[in-house]
């Protein structure tokens, strides 16, 4: 398919990643009073936040503060958000830069009112990417249950389907257009904000903790889902394998993180994280047994608290070492194998569900963009030079939700300094 | 207040395991990795975190008492996972690169086989002494020697070399046995007394040695128990040798030298191609995959290259006298008798100590019951 090219486009600002940090970003942006362009390589916005079933600090839902941004950016006409849509090049252009924008086809036009009809006729079916491959789902689709914009997508492995034809032939809107092609926008904006985000690890490079092979051992992003989709549909959180309940669990701390063989940095989250999930098990099964193995519980400031709390539950039990190996102990059961350093013993744990904790990698490609950032040698970004591209959120080093909000605010408020200064 | 431990650090101790491969000691830290990945190590105070541990602290005592030094085979299935690539395989090699040292008797000949500036002096002394008997026999005059066939009992009569030999080892197995009773009664100390019987724990070594099953449970490196049961063989097979053909020597007086036919000539030559093949294997393994292998220090290339010489000159002294080169042919026993001397004289203080060292802790973690999971399983 070539592209279709549309008309030049102009704006004060673009944020790259509708994440948490380049939603904040494009907001506040807007909300001073700027142009913003908003790029989103997903057909939805929300980024990794949207997938956890709760967040810190309030161990809230997290789609609540989604629809509170959401609604702010609906409501301001400064911002343009662009869903599955990816930065192709930059090139400088005076003081700013000209961005050539990506849109893939949705296959679904604004018209669309989320009404169903054309899921129901639509029997083919795709992973769910937003469920992290744990899941299958209709080729049409809407992303999430809350995702913005609120409507559907196609899949685009499946766009040839005769019963998406049937599909666009029923919807009542007649928003399915199955021969959208995809479309090359040239964009120039003032400045830049890169908040591409960050991926898991991929545990697949993990064998010896049974990934891909032990249907039971799963990562902590894919336990976010598993946990909000269970509440969701209000049932318990089950294991994988079999849908049993879950009488044991083990967190596999530091999987593939302060490693040298892997991700040489601690990802900062993923003991807070681990702890908060501890916290999901125990309010549906007072007596499930939680088995924590760490090598240090990273849990900075006031979190310690928390730490302390979840010591206190007698069912929950930290052992102070890295799981070595994971083991199958029958069809669904594991064995966790680790040292505890505390008794100097070698501790073989059977549990029935096994939760890694891998770490975030960055989401990289702002440096084959050109976009004028540095790079630290695990691809997260940082400014260099340039006071108006500037890194924002896990792109730029691993961090929390409030942390990458933070850093997003301060990153608009720079960027919009620089602004100012050229105009 | 009896369980209260009074550590005494050792840096000295320290300095010395960073310069025998243990440099990457500092870089641990103590997440237990190598300990739960570790397939030979015991359940119960498993190895090699808590080594990594001591060996940080220059806890010397605690290590030269500890029989898990030996228990490890530097699979290196630790130093690959490591994730800190603190490698404690390489640390546990430098522990028992220090272990000869520490219970060397006299303890100068430990310190010599470490260090290289006494090699030539090790060299030295061989050829004094092989030198000694040559002119004892000879008066170097070698003249009469190019005359005729080449037969080495005209060059030194093979009843010196039983004698200096036979002796030798006795004497050398006797202080040997000195290290080894300070080594055992010191791990008594630590660990306790076993509950199972000596003789028995002696007879179930035996036979692990034989069969090489510790050697399997090694997921990185596999390709030792194939090589070291090459070499192990071919020394034991080398050895008979020397004693069958001594035995026919003295008793039924026939050779040497003996037919290439003869059946103790079979076992001598594929003893010595299997010593070959076995250390080809190892010096391939550890020289260019070093990463994975291990990296040799010092005395473990010179071990290597030792052993390799003993087998590959003794092939050679054969093959020399076949094509009945004297010129060739004497020089290259000559060399092949400096070799055997500097492998069996500096046993106990060079690695080859390892069969005297590993022995006695695999005997005593047998009588306390000491024993990996993968092998109690089997």
């Amino acid at each position: 398919m070539t592209p279709t090219k549309s008309k030049t486009l102009e704006c004060d600002l673009m944020v790259i990643g509708g994440g948490i940090a380049g939603i904040t970003a494009a907001v506040e942006a807007a909300e001073m009073g700027r142009s913003v362009m908003l790029v989103e390589k997903e057909h939805y916005l929300g980024g990794q936040v949207a997938r956890m079933h709760r967040y810190f600090p309030k161990l809230c839902p997290p789609l609540c503060g989604m629809e509170i941004n959401f609604r702010r950016i609906k409501n301001n006409t400064l911002i343009t958000a662009l869903t599955g849509a990816a930065p192709a090049k930059i090139a400088s252009a005076g003081s700013g830069y000209q961005v050539e924008v990506m849109v893939e086809p949705r296959f679904v036009t604004e018209a669309c009112t989320a009404c169903g009809d054309c899921e129901k006729v639509c029997t083919v079916e795709a992973p769910d990417a937003f469920n992290m491959g744990l899941t299958r789902a209709k080729a049409i689709r809407l992303p999430y249950e809350m995702a913005y914009p609120y409507r559907y997508y196609v899949d685009k492995s499946a766009v040839q389907h005769p019963s998406l034809q049937a599909a666009a032939k029923i919807c009542p809107a007649q928003a399915i257009d199955l021969s959208m092609q995809p479309l090359l926008t040239t964009v120039k904006t003032k400045a830049v904000v890169w908040a591409a985000g960050w991926q898991s690890y991929d545990a697949a490079k993990l064998p010896e903790l049974g990934f891909d092979v032990l249907l039971n051992v799963v990562t902590n992003l894919q336990f976010e889902r598993i946990a909000a989709n269970a509440i969701l549909a209000n049932n318990k959180i089950v294991r994988p394998s079999d849908g049993a309940p879950l009488a044991s669990v083990a967190f596999v701390q530091c999987a593939g993180s302060r490693d040298d063989n892997h991700l040489p940095y601690c990802s900062a989250v993923c003991c807070m994280a681990s702890l908060k999930q501890s916290r999901y098990i125990r309010e549906q099964y007072p007596d499930a047994e939680i088995h924590i193995f760490f090598i240090d519980a990273r849990t900075p400031g006031r979190w310690e608290d928390f730490y302390v709390n979840v010591q206190d539950d007698p069912k929950t039990i930290v052992h102070r070492g890295k799981v070595g190996k994971i083991e199958a102990a029958d069809n669904s059961n594991l064995t966790i194998i680790a040292e505890n350093t505390l008794t100097g013993n070698l501790e073989r744990v059977t549990v029935g569900m096994a939760i890694l904790a891998v770490g975030m990698e960055p989401v990289r490609g702002a440096k084959e963009l050109g976009l004028p950032l540095a790079f630290d040698k695990y691809g997260f970004a940082y400014r260099n030079g340039a006071a108006n591209v500037m890194p924002a959120g896990v792109a730029a080093g691993p961090k929390d939700v409030a942390a990458s909000v933070q850093e997003a605010t301060g990153s608009v408020a720079l960027a919009l300094s620089a602004i100012g200064r050229s105009i | 207040m009896s369980d209260v431990k009074l550590l005494k650090p050792d840096s000295d101790f320290q300095r010395r395991l960073r310069s025998a491969g243990g440099d990457s000691l500092n870089k641990c830290y103590q997440c237990a990795t190598c300990a739960a990945v570790c397939n030979l190590s015991p359940e119960a105070k498993p190895f090699p975190r808590k080594e990594m541990l001591a060996a940080g602290w220059g806890l010397k005592d605690d290590l030269m008492t500890d029989p898990d030094v030996w228990l490890c085979y530097q699979c290196n299935d630790c130093s690959v996972r490591c994730p800190r690539g603190a490698k404690p395989g390489e640390v546990m090699a430098a522990v028992r690169s220090y272990a000869f040292e520490h219970f060397a008797v006299p303890s100068f000949m430990g310190r010599a086989l470490n260090n290289p500036a006494a090699l030539p002096l090790l060299f030295l002394i061989p050829i004094l002494v092989i030198g000694a008997l040559l002119f004892i026999h000879t008066g170097f005059d070698f003249s009469p020697l190019h005359a005729g066939d080449v037969e080495y009992r005209l060059f030194i009569p093979h009843g010196y070399i039983e004698m200096l030999f036979i002796s030798g080892n006795v004497f050398i197995f006797a202080l040997a046995a000195l290290g080894l009773l300070k080594y055992y009664n010191g791990m008594q100390r630590a660990w306790g007394s076993g509950q199972i019987g000596f003789i028995r724990a002696v007879y179930e070594t035996i036979l692990e040695i034989i069969t090489h099953n510790r050697f399997e449970k090694c997921d990185t490196n596999r390709y030792r128990k194939l090589a070291h049961f090459l070499i192990f063989f071919g020394f034991m097979g080398a050895m008979a040798t020397a004693g069958l053909a001594l035995i026919a020597m003295v008793v039924f007086h026939y050779g040497p030298p003996i037919e290439m036919s003869h059946p103790i000539k079979w076992l001598g030559n594929a003893s010595g191609i299997a010593m070959v093949v076995g250390l080809t294997i190892v010096i391939v393994q550890r020289g260019g995959n070093a990463e994975r292998a291990g990296k040799p220090n010092y005395s473990h290339w010179l071990f290597i290259w030792m052993t390799l010489s003993v087998a590959a000159t003794g092939l050679l002294t054969q093959i020399m006298r076949l094509i009945n080169e004297p010129v060739l042919a004497y020089p290259m026993y000559f060399v092949h008798l400096v070799a055997v001397f500097f492998l069996l004289w500096y046993a106990p203080y060079s690695q080859l100590g390892h069969m005297f060292y590993r022995t006695i802790a695999l005997v005593y973690a047998r009588s306390i019951d000491r024993q990996p999971r993968a092998l109690k399983a089997a």
